[in-house]
């Protein structure tokens, strides 16, 4: 299982980019300045936008799940229950999980940015996809269900996780860490060894890094074992 | 077109034009693929217009059916979408306020500029909207049906009504009643003062029956 991106080009309006490289299974994180493309790359990724130029083939992929940026742009039904239900999950389980039981005859638009992220994103998790790709997921998010949402990340079963986002404190273990560049979609390799070569690492990573220390991974666990091997 | 006040003049002239008579609307065709075409990437109508013309197109057949001019009316019709097709593909955001301050000054100028302003960014929501529950509903594997349309009206109407709101709460937060201070800029290029002329000549042409003006000098 695979996804290849070759000779990618991405085109909006002015802007200009080109994504190169080979996702396989395993949690791939990919990080930019705001505007740099995230979001139209996803959608390319996932199929539901053609590239400029370029392609982008899948190989034993059968399922593919796409979180987009706003939870708004998902809601397609006129109630929370509905909503539930054009995932494929039935609504009880996602109810209690999410906190939202009694709000099943509300229409989505009526709950919090978070609870509807919250509600997107237990529907999504509740299927096996094989190629999830999720934009900016934890916007929206408390620091807990950010944590919460880490937790799942890691703990779901094989396939390939693709997470974009600029989340800078809360991000889960990842395997492989991507890039994009002024323009260029970069590959820095799997993590911990990528980490050296990351432009746009957060501030707590980047600290870390001048002092000569890589932790393991980007985990707030992972920061904070490495934090005190300086002080060791 | 770089100046909205000449673009917004040309639309004007244009759609009388076109609506006038037949060759009015043929020639507001010849205006708009003259400005439209030469494009590296040409400024063709959205799926949004293709859909009113079907409309317009289902009206015609009717008009035809029960003894009136239905070619003519699709004719005419198509010209005016084709015409403001292009206004809308064109317009740039501020613009409508700029002119509106330009034409009728800081008071009631900036507040018909404001409305118009917020109407057009409405419309190209609810373009990006439909596009986003496109997708949605295609990720989905969701299939089209009435009761998909309800949910899907029902929706773009909540999210728009939301929309109004906030935008409503952000203009009393930040103080404002009536009016606002703006210093409109405007660059014309002399092609664009070219197609102005020709869009007011396209008019005069629709609207003055040249005909008898050249018996009157015989």
């Amino acid at each position: 299982m695979r996804l290849c991106c070759s000779g990618v080009r991405l085109t909006r309006g002015r802007f200009d980019m080109i994504a190169d490289g080979v996702f396989e299974p395993g949690i791939h994180l990919v990080s930019g300045r705001i505007g740099s493309g995230k979001s139209t790359l996803a959608h390319i990724l996932a199929g539901v936008r053609p590239p400029a130029a370029g392609v982008v083939s899948a190989e034993g992929i059968t399922t593919t799940g796409l979180l987009m940026q706003f939870s708004e742009y998902h809601v397609t039904a006129p109630t929370v229950a509905g909503e539930i239900r054009s995932w494929g999950p039935e609504p009880e389980a996602i109810l209690a999980e999410t906190g939202l039981t009694g709000r099943e005859g509300d229409h989505p638009l009526r709950l919090s940015r978070g609870e509807l992220r919250r509600l997107h994103l237990a529907c999504m998790l509740a299927q096996p996809w094989d190629l999830l790709i999720l934009d900016e997921p934890f916007s929206a998010l408390d620091g807990r269900q950010k944590e919460l949402l880490c937790r799942r990340l890691e703990q779901r079963p094989a396939g390939i996780v693709i997470i974009m986002t600029h989340e800078p404190l809360h991000l889960p273990a990842c395997d492989m860490l991507w890039e994009i560049v002024q323009g260029t979609l970069m590959y820095r390799g799997r993590i911990p060894d990528a980490l050296p070569a990351w432009d746009g690492a957060p501030s707590q990573v980047r600290s870390l890094l001048d002092r000569g220390v890589v932790p393991e991974n980007i985990t707030p666990a992972a920061i904070r074992e490495a934090r005190c091997r300086i002080r060791g | 077109m770089q100046d909205p006040r000449l673009r917004l003049a040309s639309v004007l002239a244009l759609s009388v034009a076109a609506f006038a008579t037949d060759a009015g609307a043929v020639l507001a065709m010849i205006w708009w693929a003259a400005m439209s075409l030469p494009r590296s990437r040409p400024h063709l109508p959205g799926r949004a217009a293709i859909t009113v013309w079907l409309m317009v197109a289902a009206v015609a057949i009717v008009i035809g059916i029960t003894g009136g001019s239905g070619v003519s009316y699709l004719l005419r019709m198509s010209a005016v979408l084709l015409i403001a097709s292009f206004a809308f593909r064109e317009q740039r955001g501020g613009e409508v306020l700029q002119v509106a301050v330009w034409l009728g000054g800081p008071g009631a100028g900036f507040e018909l500029g404001l409305l118009a302003e917020l109407a057009i960014q409405s419309l190209r929501l609810l373009e990006r909207d439909i596009e986003h529950m496109k997708t949605a509903a295609a990720l989905k594997k969701s299939r089209w049906g009435i009761a998909a349309a309800l949910a899907m009206a029902q929706t773009l109407i909540i999210g728009q009504l939301q929309r109004s709101d906030e935008q409503a709460r952000i203009l009393a937060r930040r103080g404002y009643r009536y009016g606002g201070t703006l210093c409109p800029v405007f660059a014309a290029e002399g092609r664009d003062k070219i197609a102005a002329i020709c869009a007011f000549a396209l008019m005069l042409f629709a609207l003055i029956p040249v005909r008898d003006v050249f018996i009157v000098i015989q």
